[in-house]
């Protein structure tokens, strides 16, 4: 009887100071933190800290085990119980570090999907106003789907990944419009801009005597020139080569010159409303053309072209003719009965003033 | 006749009944086993949170054993390393199950869009087959013609990605050839809406 008691006294005693079995809330506990670090989004930025959780965890848990297998009066959990709570909070310092660390990472590839879909936006801005060749578009879309990939993967939170695919429609945008601003550069050109700049002069003084045409492709613009200063301004849409100049039939570029207006096309005349037939190819057209043919600049058997006109059906937005300048009809209307045949027609790429590829390039630079 | 005590030979059937265990080691490399094929059904992609359960089993598992290996020899009990090995064993499989599953889905969903990318690539193509040719539209065609071909090319990469594995790649990029494609066809249409509207 006394015996019996003496052991159900040291049975609640062993109990009360934790004893008797492995305690199951603490165990519980450092599993579930170890468990919830090891599948956050953060824990392959944190594998070192996981190591250091999960040895933790592995000692707490011989500790139990070895309590487990000693004989009962013997068994002492407290320290196998301090052992699973620190290692409980190592697993959630690690999550809580892997956590941190991807988020940086996330921010970081965040930034890199800006810069891509910044220079997307540059490169659809450049494709808004010439035409590129197809290789070069079907790399342009392809990089713009690896844009859209990259903002996917962020969204999933696979930061890494984001960021090597960004990086890559950088790359593969360059690729695709390096060519096209390469081209552009001659609207910086400070010999360029200063030979359109003389031609402007020129069209400025011509227009003191009767009235002149001046089309600047880079702004998409057209003045009536009259004694010497703009007194109409029209919205021109050139040729889908918009970057280049004209060196021969089909290139899709509009000319760059002094013309005169050859012809008037009345209505029935032109399948573009009403236009203005040019003198191109003039004798300059002539010499650059058998010059680049000599260089090999173009093939022998190229045609220089012709039937480049100032005429209607614009308004379109964006630069789509063969080489030709296109009005809205209206605005042909106005400009066909303000000039005549012989009226002075000057074609430059720009001015030096901030124009659509010379701003663009100064922004992709 | 000489009366044989009783307590030497319990004591001698108790010790060679102990001295009998020995470490599951089939249990054991059952449950390792299990756990390895977990992770290579990609139960760390398709399935972490079983995953995790399945390495905790495993942990639980080592502990024991290592006790056990740690005490003296006649002293050793493996029964409750078998019961923490069936269980280790049990979460690695339903890990493995849930990876498989969660991989089929993935691929089928993938396979579905990837199918839903290369009807779009022929519907995009027919709608510009369609489109109204002419000078002024020439750029454009040739534009969108190219757009299409863009994402045409990015079929073979969905097929790779496929064929590797990489079923999430394949969704990620089968969704953004889609949404692209999408846009396309709208523009084609909107262009030929717009030019049967001028006639």
């Amino acid at each position: 009887m006394v015996l019996a008691l003496a052991v159900a006294i040291l049975a609640v005693e062993l109990r009360a100071r934790g004893r008797a079995r492995c305690p199951p809330e603490p165990r519980l506990a450092a599993f579930a933190a170890f468990e919830k670090a090891s599948v956050s989004p953060g824990s392959a930025w944190a594998a070192d800290e996981l190591d250091v959780a999960k040895d933790a965890l592995d000692k707490a848990l011989l500790d139990c085990s070895r309590e487990e297998n000693r004989t009962y009066p013997l068994r002492d959990f407290r320290a196998a119980a301090d052992a699973l709570k620190r290692a409980k909070e190592l697993a959630s310092e690690a999550e809580s570090r892997g956590e941190e660390r991807r988020a940086k990472v996330l921010d970081e590839a965040e930034a890199v999907v800006g810069e891509a879909r910044e220079l997307e936006a540059h490169a659809l801005e450049l494709v808004a106003k010439t035409t590129l060749p197809p290789a070069q578009r079907t790399r342009l879309q392809r990089a713009r789907l690896l844009v859209r990939e990259a903002e996917a993967l962020v969204s999933q939170g696979e930061a890494q990944a984001a960021r090597e695919r960004a990086l890559q429609s950088k790359k593969e945008m360059r690729r695709a419009v390096g060519p096209a601003l390469a081209k552009a550069e001659r609207f910086r050109s400070e010999d360029q801009v200063a030979t359109w700049r003389d031609w402007i002069e020129d069209a400025r003084r011509q227009s003191r005597k009767q009235p002149a045409i001046l089309v600047l492709k880079e702004k998409n613009l057209l003045l009536l020139l009259e004694r010497g200063v703009p007194v109409r301004r029209y919205d021109a849409e050139v040729g889908a080569n918009a970057l280049g100049e004209k060196a021969r039939q089909g290139d899709r570029a509009t000319p760059e010159g002094r013309y005169k207006v050859e012809k008037k096309k009345d209505l029935g005349q032109s399948i573009y409303h009403r236009a203005l037939l040019l003198d191109y190819p003039n004798k300059d057209d002539r010499k650059r053309f058998e010059g680049a043919k000599k260089r090999g600049e173009i093939p022998r058997r190229a045609d220089i072209g012709g039937l480049i006109e100032i005429h209607g059906g614009g308004g379109r937005g964006q630069n789509w003719t063969d080489g030709c300048v296109a009005l809205k009809n209206a605005d042909m209307d106005d400009l066909f009965k303000r000039v005549r045949v012989g009226t002075r027609v000057t074609i430059v790429g720009g001015d030096g003033s901030d124009g659509a590829f010379s701003s663009l390039l100064a922004r992709v630079k | 006749m000489k009366r044989i005590s009783l307590v030497p030979v319990l004591a001698a059937v108790a010790l060679f009944s102990v001295a009998c265990a020995k470490e599951p080691t089939d249990a054991v490399n059952a449950a390792k086993s299990a756990l390895d094929a977990a992770k290579a059904a990609g139960a760390s992609d398709y399935a972490p949170e079983a995953l995790a359960a399945a390495d905790s089993a495993a942990a639980a598992l080592d502990a024991e054993l290592k006790a056990q290996n740690e005490k003296f020899a006649l002293t050793r009990s493996y029964t409750k390393a078998t019961e923490l090995a069936t269980a280790a064993k049990n979460a690695a499989d339903q890990a493995a199950a849930a990876a498989v599953a969660g991989k089929e889905q993935m691929k089928a969903e993938a396979a579905t869009l990837i199918a839903g990318v290369r009807g779009a690539v022929d519907a995009a193509k027919q709608a510009l087959a369609k489109a109204p040719k002419g000078k002024g539209s020439a750029a454009d065609l040739e534009a969108m013609n190219a757009d299409v071909a863009g994402v045409e090319a990015s079929l073979a990469e969905m097929d790779s990605a496929m064929a590797a594995g990489n079923y999430k790649d394949a969704k990620v990029k089968a969704e953004a050839a889609r949404a692209t494609l999408d846009k396309i066809v709208a523009d084609v249409q909107a262009a030929i809406a717009a030019k049967q509207g001028k006639r």
